[in-house]
């Protein structure tokens, strides 16, 4: 039939052609993104104890998730956490994290999410297991982390413990009884496709 | 006259005790600062200071990361945003690949940076924390300079 048309018109279908060709690859690229990332991540560090509760945030972390190998990278900066009172945050920095020495916390693993459709509402379960670094100090880490996608939106979050001594985090006596021995770890991330 | 160089020491050692305590209490409530009364260690551009941290990350820790080290940043905005803790972020772009992403405390002021817009050229005081795996050098209780 295209035969038949005139030679302009001829060319103006296969152009229509190529740019409808180019918008479905576009599409189902986006669609098909493999990498998912936050330069927002929430990172809570929170200590309870008789004595006192202590409430350290880091809203400016960094994630990333690569669906196709599986594997998840977080990171804090130490200097970038806040606490209530700027002397807890002093301490923190200065005798417990040594943040001048050790700028960074950051884990590295990896997690099944193959069967994670990011593209379509959903509840998920992802078992990520992998090393922490932290004060110059690498650990085993493992925790179960949700992903909840709902209108489009992908929120990944996971919480587990780490006790201060496996990192050379050393507490003195005076303030033992105010920081407990199981640091709940919190991580909350809102994430984008990354093209 | 004994009784009386007792309460002498009784009166100074609780006049000492108020001190001592209310040092200590004052250390406790010590309350959050941002830069702005601070004198600056360094006065740089963004671009210069990203620069730094892209051609060796671990010398510009080692110079840059460090409470006792405040900075003067000059830069061309890239975006300004408040972020989930309520903290407003001001980026500079810059000539390298690395931007520099400076925090302002929340319900602080600090110059209200949410002022500003792409292509604007602010200066800001703040401390630096180091740079994040998107090449993002990191500045904390940043505040304008007017």
């Amino acid at each position: 039939m295209a035969l038949l048309l005139p030679n302009a018109l001829q060319n103006k279908i296969i152009h229509m052609k190529n740019l409808i060709l180019l918008v479905v690859l576009t599409v189902s690229f986006q669609a098909n993104a493999q990498k998912y990332f936050s330069k927002t991540a929430h990172i809570k560090f929170f200590s309870h104890t008789s004595a006192e509760d202590i409430k350290a945030d880091n809203y400016k972390s960094s994630i990333v998730i690569d669906k196709a190998t599986g594997v998840v990278q977080v990171e804090g900066l130490i200097k970038m956490f806040e606490f209530e009172k700027a002397l807890m945050q002093e301490h923190f920095n200065e005798n417990y994290l040594e943040s001048d020495t050790y700028p960074k916390a950051t884990f590295k693993g990896k997690g099944d999410f193959s069967g994670v459709n990011f593209a379509a509402d959903g509840n998920y379960s992802v078992n990520v297991a992998g090393q922490l670094t932290m004060h110059g100090a690498t650990k085993d880490v493992s925790a179960t982390a949700t992903i909840k996608i709902s209108g489009g939106k992908i929120e990944g979050s996971t919480k587990f413990n780490i006790n201060p001594i496996d990192y050379n985090v050393k507490i003195p006596d005076l303030v033992k009884g105010q920081i407990s021995d199981k640091i709940e770890v919190t991580v909350k991330a809102t994430l984008q496709p990354l093209k | 006259m004994n009784n009386m160089k007792k309460k002498i020491v009784i009166i100074v050692a609780l006049a000492l005790l108020a001190i001592g305590g209310s040092v200590v209490l004052y250390q406790w409530n010590k309350p959050k600062t941002n830069a702005a009364d601070v004198k600056p260690t360094y006065v740089l551009s963004a671009d210069e200071l990203a620069g730094e941290f892209i051609s060796d990350e671990n010398v510009a820790n080692g110079k840059y990361v460090k409470d006792s080290v405040a900075f003067e940043i000059t830069g061309i905005v890239d975006t300004v945003y408040t972020n989930d803790g309520g903290e407003d972020i001001l980026v500079f772009q810059t000539k390298s690949e690395a931007k520099v992403a400076c925090s302002f405390n929340a319900g602080q002021d600090s110059g209200n940076p949410n002022q500003y817009k792409k292509g604007d050229t602010v200066k800001l005081k703040g401390y630096c924390g180091g740079i994040d795996m998107f090449l993002e050098v990191q500045m904390r209780a940043c505040a304008i300079v007017k």
